[in-house]
Order: structure tokens, then sequence, then C-alpha cells
């Protein structure tokens, strides 16, 4: 049973947005009991992110997001934790090296694209998720696998708006198909998109 | 008649969740959407596009035939954190 698995103390998870999905997967991941997080974000808390962002409120407003998470890991958490407040670049990538994972969480197609890029350099797998409305996707990408390409080739950008419960669930499939790839049981997910439609109440698996 | 749902980003670009159309393959398919929505035909082209669950990279793409009752998804991901 995956909730009882022993390995997840030995990994390390690089989550990359701490914004909506980035909020609730470093929440899930440390209370699963990953051994280490290394939390990347540049951007602050600001008020419009407060419809949908966990740890953003009055209090946070301005702060760092990383950092703001980082602190919070200390109180529920006994992960080794890192944060860096700076966005994904080429002059940071190379944090992907001390990761057994990444999770995209970002919002926006350039930085997953060269996300996607610099995962399959170092052979990394990516655990790739995103929301817009009550909709959302996520997918394990496997370095030696197109699936990235074969579904964000397709992306059309669209303003983003969405709700907290969107965000939630998208999330917490993100961090079940991120754990079950850290312990090594996420064959059946190879090449796969899992499609969330809170609109119509549904989940479904799809081969890319 | 052949049921299309629209999912992620191509539900957002034409604010519908799902239509029916009278056709018998995918690339009339296509020119129905695009005379509904007002949008060139490779503009939904950019689209993933599954029959009864299926990828039509797996069928005959464009040239792939459908039955009354089939199920078509168009689906562009969503790409919001």
């Amino acid at each position: 049973m995956i909730y009882k698995n022993p390995e997840l103390k030995n990994k390390t998870a690089l989550v990359v947005g701490c914004g909506g999905l980035g909020g609730y997967v470093i929440e899930e991941l440390s209370r699963a009991g990953i051994g280490k997080l290394i939390l990347l974000d540049g951007d602050s808390f600001s008020q419009s992110n407060m419809n949908r962002q966990l740890l953003a409120d009055f209090d946070t407003l301005g702060k760092m997001k990383a950092e703001v998470y980082a602190k919070r890991l200390k109180k529920t958490s006994v992960a080794n934790v890192k944060f860096f407040n700076q966005f994904l670049t080429k002059d940071n990538a190379n944090l992907i090296e001390e990761t057994d994972i990444v999770l995209d969480c970002v919002d926006n197609l350039s930085t997953r694209e060269f996300m996607s890029i610099e995962c399959k350099k170092r052979g990394k797998i990516l655990v790739s998720a995103a929301v817009e409305g009550e909709q959302g996707q996520a997918l394990i990408c496997f370095p030696e696998e197109d699936s990235f390409e074969r579904l964000f080739s397709k992306a059309v950008e669209t303003p983003h708006d969405t709700i907290s419960y969107a965000v939630a669930t998208v999330a917490s499939i993100q961090s079940a198909l991120a754990i079950k790839a850290m312990c090594g049981i996420a064959e059946e997910f190879r090449n796969k998109i899992v499609l969330i439609d809170l609109e119509s109440m549904m989940v479904k698996i799809l081969e890319l | 008649m052949v049921y299309v749902k629209f999912f992620g980003s191509a539900r957002v670009k034409f604010e519908k969740k799902e239509m029916e159309a009278d056709c018998s393959d995918i690339k009339t398919l296509l020119q129905i959407i695009s005379k509904e929505f007002g949008v060139e035909v490779k503009d939904v082209k950019q689209f993933l596009v599954y029959v009864n669950e299926v990828n039509i990279n797996k069928l005959k793409m464009w040239r792939t035939k459908l039955s009354d009752g089939d199920k078509i998804m168009l689906l562009s991901p969503a790409s919001g954190g």
C-alpha cells in the first residue's frame, strides 16, 4: 500500500511554482512523508491569489511564496527543505540534478517547455499539471518519452481563470502521480493523460 | 449524429462544453466546428481529437470515419497553475 511505502523518505522532489497547484502539492508531498523538498518560485503573494492559493492570506501578501511555504513546512513536516525565491532559468536549472522528480506547477507554456527540456537532458521524471476553469490535466513525462510534446504542442494560450476546488483536485492528482512515480509504480500511466472535469464531475485517463 | 465534448482550453476558447453534429468523418466534423465557432479549420486541427476515447493518431487521423452515437473529444491542454 502506497501510503505505507517507506521509499518516500529517501526521495527528493523539486516543486517549480509555489502558487495554486504548487501550494497543494507541497502540502501533500510533505504530509505523505517525502524526505526532501526543493521549492522554487520568484513570485510573491498578491490579493488576486487569495481565491485559490493555499497560503495566500492577509498576513502573507507581498511575501515570497517559496519562502512562506518553507517556513510553514518547519511546523508541519520533518522533510528537509530548501527554497529559492527565483523562477526557473538556465542559471538554476542544475537544481534538477539534485532531485528524483520535478513537479511542474507553473502557469506559462514557455517555462513548462524549458522545464521539460531540462528534465529530459538530465534523465529526470517530470510530473506536469495545469488547470483552467473547472478542468485540468496531469501527466507523468518519462524522460525517454515525448508525452509532454504530444500534449503541449496542442496548447492554445487562453486567459487563466479557475476556482479553488479545481486547483486542489488537479494538484492532488498530480501529487498522487508523483508519489507513484517515485515509488516505481507508475508504469500504467506511461504515455497517458489524466483529464479532470469538475463541471461534469469526471476523471478520465486517455492515451496520448 | 455524433456527440462532441470540448476540454481544457478548447472549452474556454469556444465557451461551450458540448455539441451534436451530423457527419460521418472527422474532416467534416472539423469543418462543422470551424463554421459553428467562426474559426479556421487549421485552428481546430490544433486540438487533440479522440473518438470513443481513442486518439485519432491511432485511427485514420482526419480521415477517420464516424458512426452514429460516436463520442468525440476535442482537447487542448489547460495551462494555468
